[in-house]
């Protein structure tokens, strides 16, 4: 019994130890991809860069199209220099949130990137 | 101040050590006129810098005092004295000027290095006779502009003394070379700046701001901007203040700034543009590293910074690239300050696509973007936009060379410049920029105006957009490729000790190095001039000047245009201006396109020109390039050549001798060298001379000067300058009936047919010897003829004489005679001409005859 006991505290150790690995990995493809950490919005916007420059992506349909693929609300706000285009994403408060919503539209095969707006800050030392 | 500028190594020290010198420059100090040679290396701890040939790198000069004072206070050296120091120097020196200290100035063949010319100095200092050799090193004015808060700005001085500041950008020298150019544009994006402050009069060109509206609890509000309104044409600085409510969430937007950090208005913009281009040398606040280029402002950041979208539709339109609904940017910017910056909180955050394909576009439009590190002592790959391809990220480093504890780091960081590092606000170990004195809205200039010291990357990243900025200015063909090469190669290496050292794996290729960096971009273009025969060429004769270009360095020199403008007292005619590459144009002045001159190489203009007549000419040529040109004295030159007449030469008479008591008649001289002004004289006395040809003369000679048998002497005088007279031929005048071939008395014998031998150009021409054997065998055997010989020798002289000076007269007046002649010789012709006349005017009586 006390070999078999060991033993099973080996096989539980084993199974703990193959199943943080797993996670492990996990953590490191989905860095691949950029992951905010849980960060407070002030306001949500995304930069979307559409394959075809030809498209308009404020029309209705195709921003409820898109919604519809972030499974969240946006709203068209403004066409960008260089041919992207931002958005708001409402009712969205966190990066967690934003992220997801980032990845969801980042499948659609008409889009060629879509990222976060971030906030620049000024670069003098306190 | 004045300085030597940089030399290095033993031979340097060597001259200074000499007893002249050091009495010299020691005088000199003590009048703070003179600073010793800075040296290469900063110091102790300090590396080697970065080797960068510099203008001042040269001399044509030696300095050599003999040890004999009887020699050394020679005014002239004696050639055999020359030719011996030739021999020792082993080049070939020539004395130029003694000077003061019984010191001797010898000029070398040709520009040497300061090393060569050491070299050289070497050997004659190894001549027993010689006390001293050494070279003739040129002195260069140090700017130093005269705002009165310039010398707290240590970030712009050198490592090396007097200033010794290891964390210096080192300015001075890059002044020395340019202090700027209208032509170029530095573009601010930051928060806005403000107009008024008395240190931007006349800096700026018309910015933007591109400060978007904010949404927020279901409305559009302008809280980041803080101006009232979203994008507009008005980049000036609300300010960006954040009060405790805001910060705490309780302010009337309802928490719109919540968590941003309680903070009075930065005017961070204000700082940054005064680094770059504050208003320079005009006895107020701070000065600028470029003086005389444009600051656009570009507003991107507010109250609690701003998105992205905003800064990067502002970097486009800096760069002139369009922008939805934004008007085209009429002064698009060749460099684009980023002093901001952000990051993701869960790393990697590698470069966003959209900042991505910016800066791409961007630097195809050939600017430059220059971005901050940040401030979050980490690693920059993770802060955007610095970690961007095509971007120079900015590490800083504090007065003594060393990383500050802010700093951002890594092998992403391009090059580092001084950024300060505080220990208490204001702490003057900052950087010192322009700023307003509001901690909230700003107070209007000039009571607002003021002064700060601020630190950051923030602080550094002007440091090297002004530097490019110098560089662009000096050379603007340089690519944003380019820039980074030569910022990096030139940047001095970090120094150690410093507590907390810099390496090129956390702070990039070292510190820059403004004066190095700008010196490096630009070209030494040297034009000299020199002609060919010299010193003197003779009227007719070719004169070739031989105008050389010559590039030493260091950069290649676009665009080289010559303009070569010949004057001077001599009249003369263009021939040719050949170059050795490009073309050239124009006649007066000449104006050659030689295209490029690469560094050592050198480009020739051959322009040949005609002397027409004595006198001087001169050739000024000057050169231009599209480069920088540190050496301004050396773009042009001239020389004058002295055109004299040729001494003439007389080789026969015609005729060469007369009876005495005849007619006046025609000489014809023949020789060489005559020229128009050539006058024949008789026994030394000037007479009409008519200039046919370079090998022959016309004169009239009077009845008077045949009067009574003997001999004249002829010669032909030339002209000054140079010219003279000729060689004398003897000219017989027999008595009547004395025979001879020459001029007849009573207008027989053999005087000459005037205006035939004008016409034939010689006396001896066959035609004329036709016409004056007519004149013998059927004139002057009657009394009709001899009556009409006796009128024609004293009426056709002057006619001859005008018919002489042009030659379509000499042209006509031989198709009337030669008929004539033809006539005279061959009468039977006439006879037949006749015939043939009579013949024709028979047939027109028989018509019908076909």
């Amino acid at each position: 019994m006390r070999i078999s006991g060991r033993l099973l505290l080996g096989l539980i150790g084993l199974i703990f130890i193959i199943s943080c690995g797993a996670t492990s990995n996990r953590n490191a493809a989905d860095n691949i991809q950029p992951q905010l950490s849980v960060q407070k919005l002030r306001t949500a916007h995304i930069i979307i860069k559409f394959r075809d420059d030809a498209i308009d992506p404020s029309r209705t349909d195709f921003v409820q199209g898109l919604a519809h693929d972030a499974n969240a609300a946006l709203v068209y706000v403004r066409p960008m220099s260089g041919g992207a285009h931002v958005f708001r994403v409402e009712n969205v408060s966190d990066t967690t949130q934003l992220t997801e919503v980032i990845q969801r539209l980042s499948k659609r095969p008409d889009v060629l990137y879509v990222e976060q707006d971030r906030i620049m800050r000024h670069q003098q030392g306190k | 101040m004045i300085t030597s500028n940089k030399e290095g190594g033993i031979d340097m020290k060597r001259k200074w050590m000499q007893p002249w010198g050091v009495l010299g420059v020691a005088i000199l100090i003590s009048m703070g006129v003179l600073q010793p040679s800075p040296t290469r290396a900063g110091g102790a701890g300090v590396a080697a810098q970065p080797q960068s040939v510099l203008h001042y790198d040269y001399t044509d000069q030696l300095i050599v005092k003999y040890r004999d004072p009887s020699i050394a206070r020679a005014a002239v050296l004696s050639s055999a004295r020359v030719r011996a120091l030739r021999e020792t120097a082993g080049v070939a020196l020539t004395h130029f000027r003694a000077m003061s200290g019984d010191g001797h100035v010898f000029k070398l063949p040709r520009r040497l290095t300061l090393s060569e010319a050491a070299a050289v100095a070497r050997k004659l200092n190894a001549d027993p006779s010689v006390e001293y050799a050494e070279p003739d090193q040129r002195m260069f004015p140090m700017l130093v502009p005269n705002d009165p808060l310039y010398a707290n700005q240590w970030h712009y001085k050198s490592p090396n003394a007097p200033d010794n500041v290891p964390g210096g950008a080192n300015l001075p020298g890059a002044w020395d070379i340019t202090t700027g150019s209208g032509n170029i544009v530095v573009a601010v994006i930051d928060t806005g700046i403000r107009p008024d402050h008395a240190d931007f009069a006349g800096r700026t060109v018309p910015g933007y701001d591109f400060i978007s509206l904010d949404y927020w609890n279901g409305g559009y509000h302008p809280y980041t901007a803080n101006d009232g309104d979203g994008r507009d044409n008005d980049p000036s600085d609300p300010g960006d203040w954040i009060t405790s409510a805001e910060n705490a969430g309780t302010d009337s937007t309802g928490g719109f700034f919540a968590g941003c950090g309680q903070s009075n208005s930065s005017w961070h913009g204000t700082h940054v543009a005064g680094t770059i281009g504050a208003a320079t040398n005009n006895n107020t606040g701070v000065a600028g590293i470029n003086w005389v280029s444009k600051i656009l402002p570009v507003r991107v950041l507010g109250k609690c910074g701003g998105y992205s979208s905003d800064v990067i539709d502002g970097i486009r339109w800096a760069a002139g690239l369009p922008v939805p609904s934004v008007p085209a940017n009429a002064n698009p910017a060749r460099i684009l300050n980023l002093s901001l910056g952000g990051t993701c909180s869960n790393p990697p955050c590698p470069c966003p696509s959209t900042y991505q394909n910016a800066i791409n576009d961007i630097t195809a439009a050939n600017a430059i973007v220059v971005a901050a590190a940040g401030n979050n002592d980490e690693s920059a790959a993770n802060f955007i936009p610095a970690s961007c391809n095509g971007v120079i990220s900015v590490a800083a480093v504090n007065r003594a060379g060393g990383r500050p504890y802010y700093s951002n780091y890594g092998t992403i960081i391009k090059i580092a410049a001084p950024g300060g590092e505080q220990s208490y606000t204001n702490d003057p170990n900052g950087v010192l920029s322009t700023l307003n004195a509001g901690t909230t809205s700003p107070i209007a200039s000039p009571a607002g105006d003021t002064y700060r010291y601020y630190q950051g990357t923030s602080m550094a990243t002007p440091h090297v957009s002004g530097i490019i900025s110098l560089m662009l200015s000096a050379n603007p063909t340089l690519t944003p490729a380019q820039v980074l090469s030569h910022i990096q190669s030139t940047a001095r290496a970090f120094p150690t000790g410093t507590g907390s050292d810099c390496t090129t794996s956390l702070c990039g290729a070292g510190i820059i190095n403004a004066a190095a960096a700008v010196a490096d971009v630009v070209a030494d273009v040297e034009i000299t001039v020199t002609s060919l025969p010299t010193p003197t060429v003779i009227v007719g004769n070719n004169l070739t000047f031989t105008i050389t270009v010559t590039n030493h360095g260091p950069a290649s020199a676009p665009s080289i245009t010559v303009t070569d403008t010949l004057s001077g007292s001599a009249s003369f005619s263009f021939v040719s201006a050949t170059p050795s590459q490009g073309a050239c144009s124009g006649t007066g002045p000449v104006t050659c396109s030689l295209g490029t001159i690469n560094n050592g190489a050198a480009a020739t203009v051959a322009v040949v020109v005609t002397p027409t007549a004595a006198g001087t000419i001169s050739s000024l040529a000057n050169v231009t390039s599209a480069i920088g040109d540190p050496n301004l004295s050396n773009n042009s030159s001239s020389v004058s050549t002295a055109v004299v007449y040729p001494a003439p030469t007389i080789s026969s008479l015609s005729p060469s001798d007369a009876t005495a008591g005849g007619p006046a008649f025609l000489l014809t001289v023949n020789g060489s060298n005559f020229v128009s002004g050539s006058q024949v004289q008789w026994n030394a006395s000037p007479r009409a001379t008519n200039f046919v040809s370079s090998t022959q003369l016309t004169a009239s000679i009077s009845e008077s000067d045949t009067a009574t048998a003997g001999t004249a002497t002829v010669t032909v005088v030339n002209p000054p300058t140079g010219g003279g007279t000729s060689n004398g031929l003897t000219f017989t005048i027999s008595n009547s009936g004395g025979g001879g071939s020459g001029a007849s008395g009573s207008g027989g014998g053999s005087s000459g047919c005037f205006i035939a031998t004008v016409a034939y150009g010689s006396y001896l021409d066959p035609h004329v010897s036709v016409l004056r054997n007519f004149r013998d065998r059927y004139l002057l055997t009657n009394a009709a003829g001899r009556t009409l010989v006796e009128f024609y020798y004293k009426n056709s002289p002057p006619i001859a004489n005008f018919i002489g000076r042009y030659e379509p007269l000499c042209t006509l007046t031989r198709w009337v005679l030669t008929p004539v002649v033809f006539i005279i010789e061959y009468p039977a012709g006439l006879c037949l001409l006749a015939v043939y006349i009579v013949i024709q005017r028979l047939k027109r009586k028989r018509p019908g005859k076909v």
